[in-house]
């Protein structure tokens, strides 16, 4: 199976894939950390200081793989048989940001992009395989969430009604 | 601080805005556009869901364009707003129409701004080509 997880940072993409990955026994790629190691940029944001993926490049690295979790913010770039789109309430990104050590502006700007769910958009649009998954992360444990995910495998896909413009 | 009386329930004039701003957000399954001053205070809005729209409707061209017209035609009778920036955020599908939308309406669209904010966590998604 080739199972993609994309959200916005922050929305429990690393920690639903390493539960996922046991469960299913897929191993994991975590598309920041591969991105930079194979080069799959094609240029570098210095404002953002963030590699520019190139997915045409991310594409060909995948397409001799089979089995696998590809879990980050382009994961829904990728050909795949369930495409999970994590979303999260802007004031949970907010604070789940705020731990790591980005400045207030790399954190109001992951937040402005999950309200206008600019990954769930693109995934939206992208999407041309079997099983499409769409889920609120807000209220759920890390655990919990893996459960709706298999059980939205098993059911052919989920999509749960999502829109932070107006509640 | 000296409290001012207020007379009765009379209606508060609304001022004048000529030059307004335009914020339209798009995203896969809604439009919201806000008008508001330069200084960023709302003087109206509408979005797909204003507009009587429900669920996966909300998302349509069609609700896009009459939110775009609700909120710019509001903006235009109670501000006397003549004037517009668009500044556009998000890939949604009600982007093209909404601009037209309020370019229909009459209003004046000085410049129109892509402000877009785009997820990064040392990586990004690289910006979208636009016709
Ligand atoms: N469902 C959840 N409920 C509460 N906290 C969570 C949940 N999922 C993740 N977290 C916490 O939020 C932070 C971001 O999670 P992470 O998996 O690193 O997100 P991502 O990989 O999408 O950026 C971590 O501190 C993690 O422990
Ligand atoms: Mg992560």
């Amino acid at each position: 199976m080739r199972l993609c997880i994309t959200g916005t940072p922050g929305t429990g993409k690393t920690t639903v894939a390493k539960i996922l990955s046991e469960k299913l026994r897929l191993p994991i790629y975590n598309l920041s950390d591969i991105v930079k190691e194979k080069k799959l940029y094609k240029s570098f944001d210095e404002g953002r200081d963030a590699f520019i993926v190139d997915i045409e490049k991310l594409r060909e690295f995948f397409k001799d793989k089979h089995r696998f979790i590809a879990e980050g913010l382009v994961a829904h770039y990728i050909p795949c048989d369930v495409l999970v789109v994590l979303r999260a309430k802007p004031d949970v990104i907010r604070e789940r940001l705020k731990e790591r050590n980005y400045t207030t502006e790399k954190v109001e700007e992951n937040v402005e992009a999950e309200r206008i769910a600019y990954c769930a958009t693109e995934a939206f649009e992208n999407f041309s395989g079997k099983v499409f998954i769409h889920i609120d992360t807000s209220n759920r444990t890390p655990e919990k969430i893996v459960n709706v995910i298999i059980e939205g495998v098993k059911r052919g896909g989920i999509v749960e009604e999502i829109d932070w413009l107006e509640g | 601080m000296a409290r001012r009386k207020r007379g009765g329930a009379k209606k508060k004039a609304k001022r004048t805005v000529g030059y307004a701003i335009a914020h339209i957000q798009t995203t896969f399954n809604n439009t919201i556009i806000t008008f508001t001053d330069k200084e960023g205070n709302t003087l109206t809005w509408a979005s797909g869901g204003t507009v009587g729209f429900k669920g996966t409707r909300k998302s349509t061209p069609y609700a896009a364009q009459l939110a775009a017209e609700k909120a710019a035609k509001k903006a235009m009778s109670e501000y006397g707003v003549k004037d517009v920036e668009i500044w556009i955020k998000g890939n949604g599908g009600g982007r093209e129409t909404a601009i037209k939308a309020i370019a229909a309406t009459g209003l004046n669209i000085k410049v129109i701004k892509d402000v877009t904010p785009i997820p990064h966590d040392g990586c990004r998604p690289p910006k979208r080509r636009r016709v």
